[in-house]
């Protein structure tokens, strides 16, 4: 990962700017709307420490930070924002996360939850959250390639 | 599955990538392209580029005619593109990192 960023700074023009988006180290959140309620029903757990989201996401932050620590790069802006997945059943939702994110579960017990809920409101809206981060930043001039991809490099 | 309806990540998007006319984007783990979509009309050029084939396919299969020339989509990583030469005015991570 600092290796991408090392060589994306390699990429970019002078004056030009490095935007990286992903989400945070927070666990996601299971939630159902049921009318002016809100409900958190659950969380997304890592099934695998390793390749788990909330592992993944913060060794991205780590990795983006070791880039700034470096003097690489010097963050301009930062946002965060929630960004949800809906999903019409609680199948669609389970099928969707156990099967498509790596290394992660929705909980039986939150889907069960959520199932109640759509069952008693059919105008109920399921989704899963995640809290993103956005940030921009300047490559600093003058940073040179570390003596390791200059060797790739050869 | 519906992907932020609420276009938080467009208006994010765009409040940090401002002023894009003109310029050359490095798009890194472009996936299936959904990111490059929310601001590919604004810019000058993209170079998207995703280590998952199956993603590129998807990606190039509907990927609207709009950004035909705008767009260059391609299999590989940042690492594969070769060594680094100062090209482009953004490069993008897109939940890539």
């Amino acid at each position: 990962m600092v290796d991408a960023l090392e060589r994306a700074h390699g990429w970019l023009r002078p004056g030009g700017r490095l935007v990286d988006v992903h989400p945070t180290a927070e666990r996601a959140y299971l939630e159902v709307q049921v009318g002016a309620r809100l409900v958190c029903v659950g969380r997304v757990h890592d099934v695998d420490e390793q390749i788990g989201p909330s592992a993944r996401h913060a060794r991205a932050d780590a990795a983006f930070a070791a880039a700034v620590e470096r003097g690489w790069f010097l963050v301009e802006e930062r946002r965060e924002f929630s960004f949800r997945r809906y999903a019409d059943t609680v199948d669609e939702m389970r099928s969707y996360v156990n099967g498509t994110w790596k290394g992660a579960a929705l909980e039986e017990r939150a889907l069960l939850e959520a199932a109640r809920h759509l069952l008693a409101d059919p105008g109920a809206r399921l989704w899963v959250r995640e809290q993103v981060g956005i940030v921009r930043a300047i490559p600093i001039p003058g940073c040179r390639p570390s003596p390791l991809v200059a060797l790739r490099a050869e | 599955m519906r992907h932020d309806p609420e276009g938080r990540e467009t208006a994010a998007l765009i409040e940090l990538l401002p002023g894009l006319e003109q310029l050359r984007v490095l798009e890194v783990g472009c996936g299936d392209g959904r990111l490059t979509r929310r601001y590919a009309e604004r810019a000058g050029s993209v170079l998207a580029i995703d280590p998952d084939p199956s993603a590129i396919t998807t990606f190039r299969d509907t990927i609207p005619s709009a950004l035909h020339e705008r767009v260059q989509i391609r299999t590989g990583t940042i690492v594969t593109l070769g060594e680094p030469s100062p090209t482009f005015d953004r490069v993008v991570f897109a939940w890539s990192l």
